[in-house]
């Protein structure tokens, strides 16, 4: 902060960026369960406020003057804290993230972003690595079998598509080369190879957007891949055992990494704040990046709600192998080609409009691969299942050994 | 506070102190905690908690790109698979860590003596008038001391320090950096070898030259048997060192 | 663009590729061999593309007048190829082939960058840095390569049947056990403490899980687990005690400590700390006394083949890195550091050998063996001159060929007790098969440093180098100690030829593998003891270092 900025400046930019994503994650709430009801031909909460919209805030309250039960088995302190991280997490979280552009207030001109750290893209990752600790913790703290079993899918989920994720942001931030939130954002503004299309990364860098689409669904605990609190198989998994406001906690954490990490796909991937202004005055221009953001950050929240509505859950190994043996490959292949041609272009003088059609027919490639590659793991794994009652399924050599009856003679 | 004010020329301002005393507290109590408390999983919490205070205090020292790295690798990953193991296998009990009083004894007397003589190193020389620390430090002349390293870090211009370590790693440290990849060749490896259930099928014959008997019971499983003649095997009478194998 | 300025200017490192040429083969070797193993009945099509890929290098580089290397690429990408021709459903042999023929390679390519990259022409060596001064090429990294490559080399035919025998059917031995000699090389050439540390964890990693190999076999898992826990405690202490070192002098190259260490503005106190630590983690990976408690369970329990490659070569990358840190990173501080390795040295003779009294079981035995042997090899480390850097390392590789051969024997013996040889296993053995019992004696009269063995010669050059620095009391107390090893070596001889056997029939017969390498163990161990004046010669050649 530099000392001439009055301290005023700093406390507003904070209120409104909070007061911003929770009043959007209070929106969510309503709005999911308006989209799911449509979906499932019922109407949803419509009693509070004009078609229901503060159904969240009487939830809330509700939830906050509910008897608050600590089974007397847990272990506390770290039953009471872990509810606390995620929420801590989530709001750490959007610090790094621009939700407009320039504002001028009272002569003094900020941009509406809490903190532009020069490594503001490892602090989200950072952050969203310690937002497993709230459920891990809060699993295992609960002393109770089944909030054990949610706590351990979700840190093995968790790692799992960190990884992938981290590579993909890894691509971002080697295409726009800094690390910095705002940079990446102004990279992104110009206009792409084609006049009118915008220059966002999730052009020539689609296949890091879907590992990056397909990561947050999984890091965010949502379906089809909240595995971690299965109600039909774990009961409500890690948060079995909580109630009343901590319970309310977790609900908080959940919802607002749906809105943090789909703020986070947009700022990295579809230009943030970016847009076009159609020539407001100056006075009231600094509103359109705001709208810009908040529409984009919207849809993806609607993808979230379609896809909770539309998706059955899948299963754990599943999501494991998804994870492990398609994700990562590919996000670490898109590392790999974008380092490249981002040296080769540099050291060729190749223009960006090039640059990014290059971009884009290798991410064609990639994606086909892709779609070839997960098709092959689907077929495996079901061969698995098929297989369970097999005695000798613990056999490393059970695929090779009817595939390939010529490949090794057995001993005696 | 000599140290810090020597270190963060730039720093200077009393927020920049209070946030280094704030971290400083807290790690040096998690980590006494992470050594004396009993539970397993509270021991690994204030671990994290003091690998997180740790990320604080690198970012009193301006190095935001370590801290944050210290945050994402030690606090997200390295201590989330350790609880993963920890809950994994059930070792959250106590009773594993009883100590008698002889090593207890040993132990503090042990860190003490290096807690001591660390503080002894540093602080005396580091934080004395003779040391000749910060950006714009001279050269150490006699009977100076001279902080190592820090003068080469704060070259870089923006001090995140990130474009420093990449260039450092690709160009003066590329050989270990390669040996490093190598180590984690090694590491997957060897995860990959201890945790497959079950040997390859053997695949060749010149067992056969084995006699019979001997074949079947190769394994070392058999080793344990008590027979007279393992029995006279085994008079195991050497120093320290020496474990009794349970028959 | 925010880095692309500054990736303009960012300085290429200058790689001297002939600087770890032999490295870089058993890397890509272990690495192709992985994927060989991985392809199982398809492993022509990853041995084909390879041995293209290898000739084509290799033509390039002879096109380029770089004959060795290339030749060497030549043949290795034909034998890849060839052995999986000629061993269709043998994997494991394909394996131990295409290993064998890269350490062989390897120990070419050593021979090449002595002869045209290092010699000065009149058989003496002028030594390299290279590669940012991370890696050094001189006279410790030349024998650390010789005596790794070379106990590898025989290693791999020794334990090829041995394996096969205790039914450990696992095609990651192999490369393993490359990448574990590619640790011990790069430890016998790091020159900054990272480097250092870092080959010093390859090697280290690798054998915890080579210890644990025999995964059916308790007293291999329990070694395994020992080895890693007590060696990632001493890693930790090591590493501390590197942190110091870097406080104190602001440098991580070795060279650059060695000079600031001794100036006079340098803070002596952290100096030392830090040089106490290195020396318990250091003192720990060679097996010193009193650091030396895990190495008789380890070397008890790990699979003898393993156990004999730990006893060689990890004992000569372990001195490798001894020798680097106290003659070029510490001579400044040698008042300190000189008396106290001596009373480890002595503590480490008189322990061992006493202990190794006592002992029934034959591999324990070596290992209590192996724990005197460091500390002689130590009393050329304490010497501080030419002649006793030249000592250790001509000590360490007679070391390796005598315990090489040994472990050989007790291989041999283990196929009729499967598992535990102990010493009335070996009784009459001098009757019922002579041609063992023979070479058993002779090795470990190699050991003892009995006339006309190599073991004689190298204990005598570190004697002698010792006598010539001052350590009159260490030579004592190690001649006293040899005589006490000399005992027990030779009782074992008594028992096998001079008591009658329980069981009068022979060894079973020893497959090809094992009696070529305790052969070639044998003649070296002869060969080093009769003709030591040509190996002798290199050694005080290679008494240069990276300073």
């Amino acid at each position: 902060m530099e000392p001439s900025t009055p301290l005023w400046v700093p406390v507003l930019q904070t209120l409104v960026v909070f007061a911003y994503f929770l009043l959007f994650t209070a929106l969510l709430i309503w709005a999911e369960r308006r989209v799911v009801g449509r979906m499932q031909s019922r109407i949803g909460p419509n009693r509070i406020g004009p078609g229901g919209v503060l159904q969240t805030l009487i939830d809330g309250v509700k939830m906050f003057f509910k008897e608050d039960v600590t089974p007397s088995m847990v272990n506390n302190p770290i039953y009471t804290v872990a509810p606390l991280v995620g929420v801590i997490a989530g709001f750490l979280t959007v610090a790094v993230i621009p939700i407009g552009g320039e504002v001028t207030l009272f002569g003094e001109e900020f941009t509406l972003v809490v903190a532009d750290l020069h490594v503001g893209v490892l602090w989200v990752l950072a952050l969203s690595s310690l937002h497993v600790y709230s459920t891990f913790l809060a699993g295992w703290a609960s002393n109770s079998p089944y909030p054990l079993m949610g706590g351990i899918r979700s840190s093995a989920q968790m790692i799992s598509y960190e990884i992938a994720q981290g590579l993909a942001v890894a691509s971002v931030f080697v295409y726009a080369g800094s690390l910095r939130v705002s940079d990446i954002v102004a990279a992104q503004a110009g206009s792409g190879p084609i006049a009118g299309m915008p220059g966002w990364y999730a052009i020539p860098l689609f296949p890091a957007f879907v590992v990056f689409v397909v990561g947050m669904v999984a890091e965010a605990g949502r379906p089809p891949f909240d595995l971690a609190e299965a109600e039909g198989e774990l009961v409500g998994g890690f948060h079995t055992e909580y109630s009343g406001l901590r319970f309310g906690m977790f609900m908080l954490a959940e919802f607002m990494s749906v809105v943090v990490m789909s703020a986070i796909v947009v700022t990295l991937f579809l230009g943030g704040p970016s847009g076009p202004t159609f020539g407001l005055p100056d006075a009231v221009a600094w509103v359109m990046p705001v709208f810009w953001f908040t529409l984009k950050t919207a849809a993806f929240v609607f993808f979230f709600i379609l896809l909770r509505g539309a998706l059955p859950r899948t299963r754990y190994h599943r999501l494991m192998d998804l994870g492990w043996k398609v994700l990562i490959p590919v996000a670490l292949v898109w590392v790999l080609v974008t380092a490249a041609w981002v040296l080769v272009s540099e050291a060729g003088g190749i223009s960006a409009a090039t640059r990014t059609w290059l971009a884009v027919g290798a991410g064609v490639i990639v994606i086909a691969l892709l779609l070839t590659g997960e098709r092959q793991t689907a077929r495996a794994t079901d061969a698995d299942v098929d297989a369970w009652d097999d005695p000798d399924r613990d056999d490393p050599d059970r695929d090779a050994k009817p595939r390939a009856p010529h490949d090794e003679e057995v001993a005696p | 506070m000599t140290l810090l004010a020597q270190v963060a020329p730039t720093a200077g301002g009393t927020a920049e102190v209070v946030v280094f005393w704030v971290f400083a507290v807290i790690a040096l109590g998690s980590a006494i905690a992470v050594i004396s408390l009993r539970n397993v999983v509270h021991g690994a919490v204030m671990l994290v908690l003091n690998f997180l205070s740790i990320g604080g205090l690198f970012l009193t020292l301006e190095s935001a790109f370590l801290s944050v790295i210290q945050v994402l690798v030690y606090g997200g990953a390295i201590m989330v698979l350790f609880l993963f193991v920890i809950m994994l296998l059930g070792v959250d009990r106590d009773d594993l860590l009883q100590a008698d009083l002889r090593t207890r004894v040993l132990a503090i007397a042990g860190g003490a003596l290096l807690a001591g003589a660390v503080l002894f190193a540093f602080v005396g020389p580091y934080t004395s008038e003779a040391s000749v620390c910060g950006p714009d430090a001279p050269a150490p002349g006699p009977g100076e001391v001279a902080c190592a390293g820090l003068a080469e870090a704060y070259d870089e211009d923006d001090g995140a320090g990130a474009r420093f370590l990449g260039r450092s790693l690709f160009t003066t440290y590329t050989y270990p950096f390669e040996l490093a990849a190598l180590l984690l060749t090694v590491a997957t490896i060897g995860a990959v070898i201890l945790a497959r259930r079950r040997d390859l099928e053997p695949e060749d014959e010149d067992l056969a030259d084995l006699d019979a008997a001997a074949a079947d019971d190769l394994d070392g499983d058999d080793l344990d048997g008590a027979s007279g003649a393992a029995a006279e095997r085994h008079v195991a009478g050497d120093g320290p060192g020496t474990t009794e194998r349970g028959g | 663009m925010v880095l692309a300025q500054d990736a303009t200017t960012l300085d290429v490192p200058d790689v001297a590729w002939s600087s770890f040429a032999p490295e870089l083969l058993l890397t890509a070797a272990a690495l192709v061999l992985l994927l060989v193993a991985i392809a199982r009945g398809r492993q022509l099509l990853v041995a084909a593309p390879t041995g293209v890929v290898a000739v084509g290098l290799g033509v390039w580089l002879v096109s380029t007048d770089v004959v060795v290397p290339g030749a060497v690429a030549i043949v290795w990408g034909l034998a890849l190829p060839a052995a999986v021709f000629a061993f269709p459903h043998r994997g494991s042999l394909v394996q131990a082939w295409g290993a064998g023929v890269a350490l062989a390679g390897a120990l070419v390519l050593t021979g090449w960058q002595f002869v045209t990259v290092l010699g000065d022409g009149a058989g003496g060596m002028t030594p390299q840095s290279a590669l940012a001064g991370a890696l050094a090429n001189d006279g410790i990294a030349f024998f650390t390569r010789i005596t790794v490559y070379l106990t590898a080399l025989i290693v791999l035919p020794l334990g090829y049947g041995y394996l096969r025998d205790r039914r450990i059917n696992r095609a990651e031995v192999e490369p393993l056990l490359l990448l574990a000699v590619v640790g011990m090389a790069a430890l016998g050439t790091a020159n900054d403490l990272i480097t250092l540390f870092v080959a010093l964890e390859v090697l280290s990693l690798a054998l915890y899980v080579l210890t644990g190999l025999a995964r059916r076999d308790r007293r291999s898992q329990e070694a395994s687990l020992k080895y890693f826990v007590m060696g990632a405690v001493a890693s930790a202490i090591l590493l501390y005690g590197m942190a110091l070192m870097y406080v104190a002098t602001g440098s991580l190259s070795l060279p650059t400590i060695g000079s600031v260490v001794a100036l006079a503005g340098t803070n002596q106190l952290v100096s030392a700390l830090g040089l106490a630590l290195v020396t318990v983690g250091i003192g720990f990976k060679v097996a010193l006394v009193p650091f030396h408690l895990w190495t008789p369970d380890v070397y008890q329990g790990a699979p003898t083949n393993i156990t004999a490659f730990m006893a060689a070569a990890t004992k000569a990358a372990g001195f490798a890195a001894v020798l680097r840190l106290y003659l070029v990173a510490f001579p400044g501080l040698q008042g300190l550091w000189a008396p106290v390795l001596a009373v480890l040295a002595a503590a480490s003779m008189l322990y061992g050998a006493y202990v190794a009294l006592v002992q029934r079981d034959l591999k324990r035995m070596l290992a209590y063996s192996s724990i005197t042997h460091a500390g002689y090899a130590t009393i050329g480390v304490v010497a501080v001159t030419d002649a006793g850097l030249s000592g250790t390392l001509w000590y360490l590789l007679t070391y390796a060929v005598s315990t090489l051969g040994a472990f050989g024997c007790v291989i041999a013996i283990e196929r009729r007790r499967r598992g535990e040889v102990a010493l009335v296993d070996l009784r009459g053995l001098g009757r019922t098969s002579p041609a063992v019992a023979g070479i058993l004696a002779l090795c470990l009269l190699s050991l003892a440093g009995m006339p006309p063995t190599a073991g004689f010669v190298g204990k005598f050059v570190v004697f002698q180098a010792g006598i010539e620095a001052g350590w009159t009391w260490l030579v004592v107390i190690g001649v006293l100690s040899s005589i006490v090893a000399a005992f027990f070596y030779l009782r074992i001889a008594g028992v096998m030829f001079l008591e009658t056997a329980d069981d009068d029939r022979p060894l079973p017969a020893s497959s090809l593998g094992l009696t070529t390498g305790i052969a070639v163990s044998a003649t070296l161990v002869v060969f080093l003891g009769v003709q030591p004046q040509a190996f002798l010669h290199l050694a005080d050649a290679a008494a240069a270092l990276v300073r």
